[in-house]
């Protein structure tokens, strides 16, 4: 698969997964990887861009291993961001549907 | 294994122009995953996989930050070179009249942007990429000042030996004695051969398929085929020296090959990529000792050994890099080609100024 067009996807269950709820980094990168063939090299980055653009803050909880952990919480820009990519991701699947079934693409 | 994790992507980070606050978040970050990895009775190889390379992390995170002082001096370094390396021209010419070999020093051109190029980049290929230029070096003092062009070619052998030796951080030292003992048999046939003595030194080429079997297994077939091979040899020079029949004795050496057909039914295993590049590699062989030996061409045919690292970059290489990859062997070969035939060598260096051109030309920036 492109690699751009897999970046692209994990963005999207990246902020998916955090709508949902706080998430810290390890917990991220183990969730997608159970699912999907994940790039580990791409996720935190991708969590630290998504910060960066405001999807995401950040704070601190303590924890019994040993340094306090950072969680991620999305913003309302990420809620927003979480729509559209949603609405985006229904349209493209669709479209491909129809591609591949051929019925409706024919009419 | 974890300050080593976190000190490799930390160094690999203060290659970018990233605020000190910001590194230390993202090791502070790593280190917390780390944590998390080890809590869940991970081993530092498990969480390496997990978490990623350092190297590709970094070139993730750094995607938008710009490279710094490594690359701008190094830029500026190379930008600079074509003046110093002009003005060292001119001092040598006008007041040493060492204007040749005094042109050598344009070498400096292609051999900085080389330098610089790879220290952005793996540092074991600088070695890799030098070498043509060494060789070329080498070879030019030797032969302007002492007019012993052959077997000073010899020294373009260090371009396949630097190659293997360097350039496969996974290859086991015996895999790499096994690819080198080629040219080893080649320097060691040409130097004793100089001496008068091509026969029978050939027999030192019979090393490649010794130094081959070494890993046999089981250990029985290993010194069956060692045996072989030590009494082919020992029977050819017995029936060459005593009958001197040297033709009819070199059937002597079908021996080892039916001990192959009888043990293993010579069943030969290579795959596709490996295929491709023996293949590469006898031709050229192959092209050089037959031209070398029917048109004494051996001053010029080296050049064939170049079409080794050539094609595996125009076959394995990606596509838009092929061209900036395949400069310095397209600059040597016209450098050399020039200076051979023509006699051009003080105005045929300007061929590598095609290096830093194809660079610029094909950079994004």
């Amino acid at each position: 698969m492109n690699t751009q067009f897999k970046k692209g996807v994990i963005e999207m269950c990246v902020i998916h997964l955090i709508s949902e709820q706080d998430m810290y980094g390890f917990a991220v990168i183990e969730a997608l990887s159970k699912e999907i063939d994940v790039n580990e090299n791409t996720v935190y980055p991708i969590l630290r861009r998504l910060t960066d653009q405001g999807y995401f803050e950040t704070y601190t909880e303590a924890t019994n291993v040993g340094a306090p952990r950072k969680y991620f919480r999305i913003t309302e820009a990420g809620k927003n961001r979480n729509s559209e990519y949603q609405a985006d991701w229904n349209d493209f699947l669709k479209g491909v549907s129809r591609i591949l079934g051929g019925r409706e693409y024919e009419k | 294994m974890k300050s080593k994790y976190l000190q490799e992507i930390e160094s690999l980070l203060r290659q970018y122009q990233i605020q000190e606050s910001e590194i230390k978040d993202i090791i502070s970050d790593y280190d917390q995953m780390y944590e998390d990895g080890l809590a869940k009775t991970m081993t530092d190889q498990e969480i390496r996989d997990f978490l990623g390379d350092p190297e590709r992390i970094v070139l993730e995170l750094c995607e938008n930050y710009e490279r710094k002082q490594v690359r701008n001096k190094g830029h500026k370094l190379i930008a600079l070179m074509p003046f110093i390396a002009l003005i060292a021209f001119f001092i040598l010419g006008h007041y040493f009249d060492l204007w040749h070999p005094g042109w050598l020093v344009f070498l400096l051109v292609p051999i900085t942007a080389l330098i610089v190029e790879m220290l952005t980049k793996k540092k074991r290929d600088i070695l890799i990429a030098l070498s043509p230029f060494l060789a070329i070096v080498i070879f030019l003092v030797i032969g302007i000042t002492a007019g012993v062009w052959h077997p000073t070619w010899l020294v373009f052998l260090i371009i396949p030996v630097s190659a293997i030796i360097i350039g496969s951080k996974d290859r086991s030292i015996y895999k790499m004695v096994v690819a080198l003992s080629p040219f080893v048999a080649l320097t060691v046939f040409f130097i004793l051969g100089e001496l008068g003595i091509w026969h029978p030194t050939w027999l030192v080429f019979m090393i490649v398929p010794m130094v081959g079997v070494l890993n046999k297994r089981p250990l029985w077939k290993c010194l069956v085929y060692e045996l072989a091979i030590l009494c082919s040899i020992g029977l050819y020079l017995i029936l060459g020296y005593v009958k001197g029949v040297w033709g009819m004795s070199l059937f002597v050496f079908l021996l080892p090959v039916a001990f192959a057909v009888l043990l293993d039914g010579i069943v030969i295993k290579v795959t596709g990529k490996s295929l491709e590049i023996l293949a590469v590699i006898i031709f050229a062989i192959a092209v050089y000792l037959l031209g070398g030996f029917f048109a004494g061409a051996w001053g010029y045919l080296w050049l064939v050994f170049l079409l080794i690292p050539v094609y595996s970059i125009i076959r394995f290489s990606h596509r838009k890099d092929i061209l900036v990859a395949l400069s310095p062997f397209i600059a040597i070969t016209v450098f050399f080609l020039l200076g051979y035939f023509a006699n051009l060598w003080t105005i045929a260096w300007l061929a590598f100024l095609l290096i830093p051109i194809t660079a610029i030309l094909k950079s994004k920036n």
